[in-house]
């Protein structure tokens, strides 16, 4: 028994180790995936678009300002005069949130002691309100101290100092499953289509038949072209179907129309399918396009930002975002599910999108040989 | 401009692997030609440099006059081509795959569907022609591969291999199926490693390491063995022949003793069609008494091992039958 088991445990592992470039795949990869982990999220959150309303002429707000530009955190893009702006910018989704400091703040400070602020959030964006809670309610410690501390010197007695945060929550109602749920359907949009085609064109050297079609007339262009409608078609099926589910059965929320899902679903999947296409075209075996695919698979749920916050990655390390269809996706598919917006708000991300597929997929051809050696 | 294909100095380096090593060949238009060697001699290699999914290292290909580094895509459409392994869709049926292929050839749907009809006849597919390609045999998946390969009426048909793990029957009706297809005016160019077989095809092509070795009709290739045909001849009575003066006579290879006070001896003569006849009447004139006199039939397999094993002959490996 011993001798049979350790005869196939030394061939697999002669196999395992014969193919240099899968045993590099293999190792590479969860190095790679650390790798990138660690350069991206081992700093803090940095640069979350706010927007500041200034409602306070008072002398105590330039303290707190100052204190908010000062923040490696919030990456203030606009600054306005009134609550209601603020509140119309973090709608629009031109901010992630906005910091309002309200008429009377300063005289409310220096004659009670008690001032209040307020926090728009958006409550769309997974994760990066409770980030940006903890930023303001650090701001806004540090200030009372400093606003303690001067009135205090000015007045020769200790006035204590306290700052309420209120947060006004902007789709503040949603579950996870609205957040989140889209965006799950848009895993299986880019990953199920990507991996058909990945697979495809390797499989098709693998048993031979890409040596009798390359004989052929066919061209480069007949053949991934050909590839990519059936699955693109396979894509949005998978879309549609996992949009059904998750707002009618699991009851999550939907704001905007089937078509506009439909139209963000194809032009995730044609990016997927493009991606899996010039996967297929450099890979020697089905088992190589696999480990790509899962890679990609690690890659999206790491580095899109809809599970940690883009916020939350290093500058330098951010540009890795814009290789991942699903950042795309994820930015299009919120703005119309959850805030109901029309598909033309979010025409850029899509745009991205189909771009995205014209570039991979015109570098998939250019790289597709027409040879077998 | 009359050939076919057209290899010049054609050389394939695989690294540091030699398969190709300066082949010339001229297959003219309208004959099978055997590409014959053994495995791992270049065959398969020079195969698909003609088709066009290798690029040679060094050399030219012309096809039908056409120069396909220049112009592949019209050379393709003027060659049929069965790869050495199955390599249609496992997962499509034997019509759909005649189909697909159909359309890619862009013929016209009518024209495909006549060629479909008369091919599935012609390879004796009809009855199989909605089972899907993966569950025939590997007769049937060949039949289907040839059907494929001749669909847009190409004029130049390739087969690599074709008869590799065949039943000889089956074997047998391949090549008569090829010559039938040479009769309609095809040219055809079989890759073998089968020697028997190339008997059918009108010229061989003998090739090793790369190289080709001899190139003939299958006639021209055995004499070139001996330079001549082999004649065994059995005599009586006389004196020991030890020297022969004739024409035709090429030398005398072997001469024995055996039982009964016979001589057996064996002649490489020119040709032996117009020797044969003129053998008793000099016997007789020397004064012996024939009583065997027969052809030595030298097969393929003999002189293709004379002639790949580096030129170094052993005839007694040859006659040993014989003797």
């Amino acid at each position: 028994m011993w001798e049979r088991l350790s005869a196939v445990i030394g061939k697999e592992w002669r196999q395992l180790i014969r193919d240099k470039r899968t045993i590099a795949l293999v190792i590479a990869l969860p190095l790679t995936v650390m790798t990138i982990f660690g350069l991206a999220y081992s700093g803090d959150m940095t640069g979350v678009k706010i927007a500041l309303a200034i409602e306070d002429d008072g002398p105590l707000s330039s303290v707190i300002i100052s204190e908010i530009f000062n923040s490696r955190v919030f990456d203030v893009v606009y600054i306005v005069d009134s609550f209601d702006e603020a509140k119309y910018l973090v709608e629009q989704a031109e901010v992630k949130g906005a910091i309002v400091i309200p008429a009377g703040f300063s005289t409310d400070i220096a004659n009670l002691g008690i001032g209040s602020m307020y926090l728009i959030l958006d409550g769309s964006w997974f994760n990066l309100p409770s980030a940006m809670q903890a930023e303001a309610n650090r701001i806004i410690s540090d200030v009372s101290d400093k606003i303690a501390l001067s009135l205090s010197v000015q007045r020769g007695y200790s006035q204590p100092v306290s700052i309420t945060l209120y947060s006004i929550w902007i789709h503040g109602s949603l579950k996870v499953i609205d957040i989140i749920g889209p965006t799950v359907m848009g895993i299986m949009v880019q990953q199920v289509p990507m991996t058909l085609a990945a697979i495809s064109i390797v499989r098709e050297r693998e048993k031979g038949t890409l040596e009798k079609l390359l004989t052929t007339p066919m061209t480069r262009f007949d053949l991934i072209i050909g590839k990519l409608i059936p699955f693109a078609v396979v894509g949005v099926i998978i879309g549609i179907s996992e949009l059904f589910m998750v707002t009618a059965v699991f009851g999550a929320i939907n704001r905007g129309t089937p078509l506009d899902v439909l139209i963000t679903s194809l032009a995730l999947a044609l990016a997927a399918l493009s991606l899996g296409l010039l996967f297929s075209v450099i890979s020697r075996n089905q088992l190589q396009t696999m480990q790509i695919s899962t890679f990609m698979l690690i890659v999206s749920f790491l580095f899109s930002g809809f599970l940690l916050p883009i916020e939350g990655m290093k500058n330098e390390i951010r540009f890795i975002v814009y290789v991942i269809p699903l950042y795309y996706f994820y930015q299009a598919i919120i703005g119309i599910t959850i805030r109901g917006v029309s598909i033309i708000d979010v025409i850029e991300p899509i745009l991205s999108l189909f771009l995205y597929a014209l570039i991979f997929l015109v570098l998939s051809m250019a790289l597709m040989s027409k040879r077998i050696g | 401009m009359s050939y076919m294909v057209e290899l010049i100095n054609l050389v394939k380096k695989f690294g540091n692997i030699v398969a190709v090593n300066g082949l010339n060949l001229e297959i003219n238009k309208g004959e099978i030609f055997a590409l014959l060697g053994p495995n791992g001699a270049g065959k398969t290699t020079t195969v698909r440099m003609i088709m066009g999914l290798l690029k040679p290292t060094r050399g030219k290909i012309f096809v039908d006059g056409i120069d396909i580094s220049k112009n592949l895509s019209e050379a393709k459409k003027r060659i049929g081509y069965v790869p050495q392994f199955f390599s249609l869709y496992e997962d499509l049926t034997v019509l759909e795959n005649l189909y697909f292929f159909g359309k890619i050839y862009d013929l016209p749907k009518n024209v495909i569907n006549e060629r479909i009809r008369e091919l599935l006849e012609a390879v004796n597919l009809r009855e199989h022609k909605d089972k899907l390609a993966g569950n025939l045999s590997g007769g049937l998946k060949r039949r289907l591969s040839f059907a494929v390969a001749l669909l847009h009426d190409p004029k130049l048909l390739i087969l690599d291999e074709p008869t590799a793990g065949i039943d000889p029957p089956l074997r047998r009706a391949f090549w008569k199926m090829f010559k039938a297809l040479r009769n309609e005016g095809k040219t055809i160019l079989v890759t073998t490693h089968y020697m028997d077989e190339t008997e059918h095809a009108d010229r061989i092509g003998l090739i090793s390491r790369g190289q080709l070795v001899a190139i003939g009709t299958p006639t021209e290739i055995k004499r070139k063995v001996f330079d001549g045909d082999l004649i065994r001849i059995v005599f009586r009575g006389g004196k020991i022949l030890t020297e022969l003066n004739a024409p035709w006579l090429v030398r005398l290879l072997r001469r024995e003793n055996t039982a009964n006070g016979e001589q057996e001896v064996v002649l490489i003569v020119k040709e032996l069609a117009s020797v044969l006849p003129k053998i008793p009447i000099v016997l007789k004139k020397l004064g012996f008494e024939p009583i065997l006199i027969e052809p030595v039939s030298v097969t393929l397999e003999d002189a293709f091992i004379a002639l790949t094993s580096g030129g170094e002959i052993n005839v007694g490996e040859i006659i040993r039958g014989y003797w």
